[in-house]
């Protein structure tokens, strides 16, 4: 019994390496995310345990999940907001709290990016500095595993005599989650010389529920608008536009139709008051209005020296020849 | 036969306009009061039927008066500028057109201050902005710079004549009227040509010299800030004011140029008008004509790359629009041709100097024009564009301010030399003293050399 139970032992080794060697083994494939962690430490950062100035790199195309990690022994009560420039990404603020943030992005663009840290310290200017490097080439198909956005610019359209018109941006991933910190561009359908195109006419960021705002003055000689708002992409975020009409009626919006009013004689009693200006010392009201006087006084030097002049004009005529 | 020694030439010259009169000269006074006294009808219309009778409206209301003041205001930039640039830097060429530029810039700014209160309608809104004019407004800056510069022009101009005037009331005694006379003895201040004398003139002259640049500079910026300091498409701009004082630096140039040319002729001035005068002054314009080139560029090059809305608009109204054969007209014929003809020596001939200058600033008022209208038609809201059309009030009157320049040159030439004798005089002592330096004159550029005794005072 023992022994058939080791045999059966050896047996089923056997079947499992062989199974183990027969099964497909994990294969890196080309859409996985490159992982890549640094770490903030008390002298910096911190890349596969080196410190220093970090160079981060990738090959051009590939998903890149880039995490910083605080990770600080001495000051604990720091506090970071990493930025990859070039990407325009920001991370959320890192604190002994909350230790870590992953950049998640396509890396499409060759070259060489900054990341740092953005709050406004001179040491973390000094010391927490690094690069990522986006090497030309490289396998790409990343941009497949892009995740697709949906914006949504509401209302769709407007009618408007002339006041200001908000446009409000929505930019959600295809799951319906907000996407934060997203520019949203505001395009206006132009032409110009024959040429069409379009204008920008601003841009806003989306917050933690993903909206932006815009404030829009319709100013063109048209009863048309056609504007599109476009998010370009960022970091995971495959780009989306959306083309909305505003109809302009050139009537004014009934807020600027005033009654018309009279003149009425106030009281003595209802008079404005000017509190306290009488009372303040002289040089105090010189003070609060020193522009209006710097001018007077520049004006009455000028008119002097004219007179000076005039006076030396003058005292030609009171000059006698005494010989 | 006995030669005229120059000085003698030079007296006969210039002192022949004063005492003849010829049958031209009062057919042209009749030309210029026949077009004031249109411009006075025309006035009178507009104060007894208020600005409805002009052209400009609820939206243009700023029109050709407007436009006529910055125009006048860069013209008479000219003279005392220019006088005053070339007497520091002691440029001896200066002595014959000193003269004539001082009097352009003061007849010049005579007309660019009744403009805006022909523009108010009432004159006695006037009385409002000393009133209660607020220092902060650039209105009130304006009205300041301008009356600050024509009295600075006035008395710089006043310093150089009482020379001159001692000089004439000499020569003229018996020969004029008793009241001009006394006019000329009035001027002259006791002018004796004595050293305290000429102390007082030289401190005097010297601090006018000095001040009235930075004077004339600040008339031409605050003139732009009317404009660059509101919101309104064309006129937001940070780079009017050098700008502007480029502007008047060319127009004035041009402007001096067609009277030195008009003088020469009327007054047969081609011993002291000379082809260096006109090729040194043309030097000038092209620079100027440049400068102003490059502001235009980057003006245009600024708006038109950002092109927000309104500035689209109005760049395209202004460029390919209802303003566009003004605009390329006045940017072929009043800046590039005269800066190209004025640039090549082959075309730097008397007539074709005329023909430039006198489009350099039929240029200049168009571009006054279209900074001033366009933006004001431009709509703020989503409406219609403004219209503006001047009416004959507006030109009558328009017409008659270039009448109100030329008679003021006109009377002041019939009443003093056109050519300031006893500067060109006194550069020719500086001449002597250079080749005879024993002589013991000594002759500082820009001082006023005391001479002593003789009828010519100098």
């Amino acid at each position: 019994m023992f022994r058939w139970t080791g045999r059966a032992a050896l047996v089923a080794a056997a079947l499992v390496g062989l199974a183990l060697g027969v099964m497909p083994q994990h294969v890196a494939h080309a859409d996985d995310p490159v992982k890549l962690r640094v770490e903030i430490t008390d002298s910096g950062f911190a890349y596969n345990g080196k410190e220093g100035d970090p160079v981060v790199e990738v090959e051009q195309g590939k998903l890149v999940e880039l995490t910083f990690a605080w990770t600080h022994k001495g000051y604990v009560n720091d506090e970071h907001i990493i930025v990859l420039e070039g990407y325009k990404l920001e991370s959320d603020k890192l604190t002994s709290a909350h230790r870590e943030f992953t950049f998640k992005f396509l890396a499409d663009k060759p070259g060489t990016f900054r990341f740092k840290c953005d709050l406004d310290c001179e040491i973390h200017d000094f010391m927490q500095r690094g690069a990522l490097n986006v090497r030309r080439g490289g396998g790409g198909g990343g941009a497949a595993a892009l995740t697709p956005t949906k914006l949504n610019v509401t209302p769709s359209s407007w009618v408007t005599g002339g006041d200001t018109v908000a446009l409000m941006a929505t930019l959600n991933d295809g799951s319906g989650n907000p996407v934060p910190k997203a520019e949203v561009r505001f395009l206006l359908d132009a032409e110009f010389a024959g040429r069409k195109g379009k204008m920008d006419i601003g841009s806003a960021k989306t917050d933690a529920k993903g909206v932006a705002f815009l404030d829009f003055k319709p100013t063109l000689a048209t009863d048309q608008y056609a504007i599109t708002a476009r998010f370009v992409g960022m970091g995971v975020y495959a780009e989306s536009e959306q083309a909305i009409a505003i109809q302009s009626t050139g009537a004014p919006p009934s807020a600027y139709v005033m009654e018309p009013t009279g003149l009425e004689i106030i009281p003595a009693w209802a008079a404005p008051l000017t509190v306290g200006v009488a009372d303040r010392p002289i040089i105090h009201q010189i003070l609060d209005h020193w522009a209006t006087f710097g001018l007077t006084l520049a004006v009455l030097a000028v008119w002097a020296i004219f007179a000076f002049i005039l006076y030396q004009a003058f005292s030609i005529s009171r000059v006698h020849d005494r010989r | 036969m006995k030669t005229a020694s120059r000085e003698e030439r030079l007296e006969e010259t210039v002192y022949r306009p004063l005492l003849h009169t010829s049958r031209a000269w009062y057919a042209w006074m009749a030309v210029l009061f026949v077009l004031i006294g249109v411009g006075f009808y025309a006035y009178y219309e507009q104060l007894q039927r208020g600005l409805a009778i002009t052209g400009m409206r609820d939206t243009v209301t700023w029109g050709l008066y407007i436009s006529n003041f910055v125009f006048f205001s860069g013209v008479s930039m000219s003279g005392t500028f220019i006088s005053a640039i070339l007497r520091i830097t002691g440029a001896e060429w200066r002595r014959p057109i000193t003269r004539l530029a001082e009097i352009t810039t003061v007849s010049a700014l005579l007309m660019c201050g009744l403009m805006p209160i022909v523009d108010m309608g009432r004159p006695d809104r006037v009385a409002n902005i000393l009133l209660y004019g607020r220092l902060d407004s650039p209105l009130l800056w304006d009205i300041l710079a301008i009356s600050t510069y024509l009295t600075a022009s006035i008395i710089y101009l006043f310093l150089f004549i009482i020379p001159d005037s001692a000089l004439l009331r000499d020569k003229f005694a018996g020969k004029v009227s008793g009241l001009r006379h006394r006019v000329y003895s009035l001027v002259s201040l006791g002018w004796q040509g004595l050293p305290e004398q000429h102390r007082h003139l030289e401190r005097g002259a010297g601090i006018m010299m000095l001040i009235i640049i930075p004077i004339g500079v600040t008339v031409h910026s605050v003139v732009s800030w009317i404009f660059g300091m509101t919101y309104r498409a064309g006129w937001a701009s940070t780079i009017f004011a050098p700008y502007f004082a480029v502007g008047a630096l060319y127009s004035g140039t041009a402007m001096l140029i067609t009277l030195m040319i008009i003088f020469r002729k009327v007054y047969h001035l081609e011993e002291y008008f000379t082809e260096k005068h006109f090729r040194y002054l043309s030097y000038l314009l092209v620079v100027f004509g440049i400068g102003y080139l490059y502001f235009t560029f980057a003006e245009y090059l600024t708006i038109g790359y950002k092109l927000a809305s309104e500035d689209k608009l109005l760049l395209e109204s202004l460029l390919l629009g209802k303003y566009s054969p003004l605009v390329w007209a006045g940017f072929f014929f009043g800046q590039i041709l005269p800066i190209v003809w004025a640039a090549f020596r082959r075309t730097r001939t008397i007539q074709l100097m005329l023909i430039g200058s006198i489009l350099v600033n039929i240029g200049m008022w168009i571009k006054r024009f279209i900074i001033v209208v366009p933006t004001l038609s431009l709509p703020l809201l989503p409406y219609e564009w403004g219209i503006y059309t001047p009416s004959w009030v507006e030109i009558a009157i328009t017409v008659a301010s270039f009448g109100g320049f030329a008679l003021t040159l006109t009377l002041f030439t019939k009443l003093f030399p056109i050519i300031p004798v006893w500067e060109m005089k006194e550069g020719w002592e500086h001449e002597k003293s250079k080749q005879a330096p024993s002589a013991g004159l000594a002759a500082g550029a820009t001082t006023l050399t005391p001479q002593t005794g003789g009828a010519s005072h100098v």
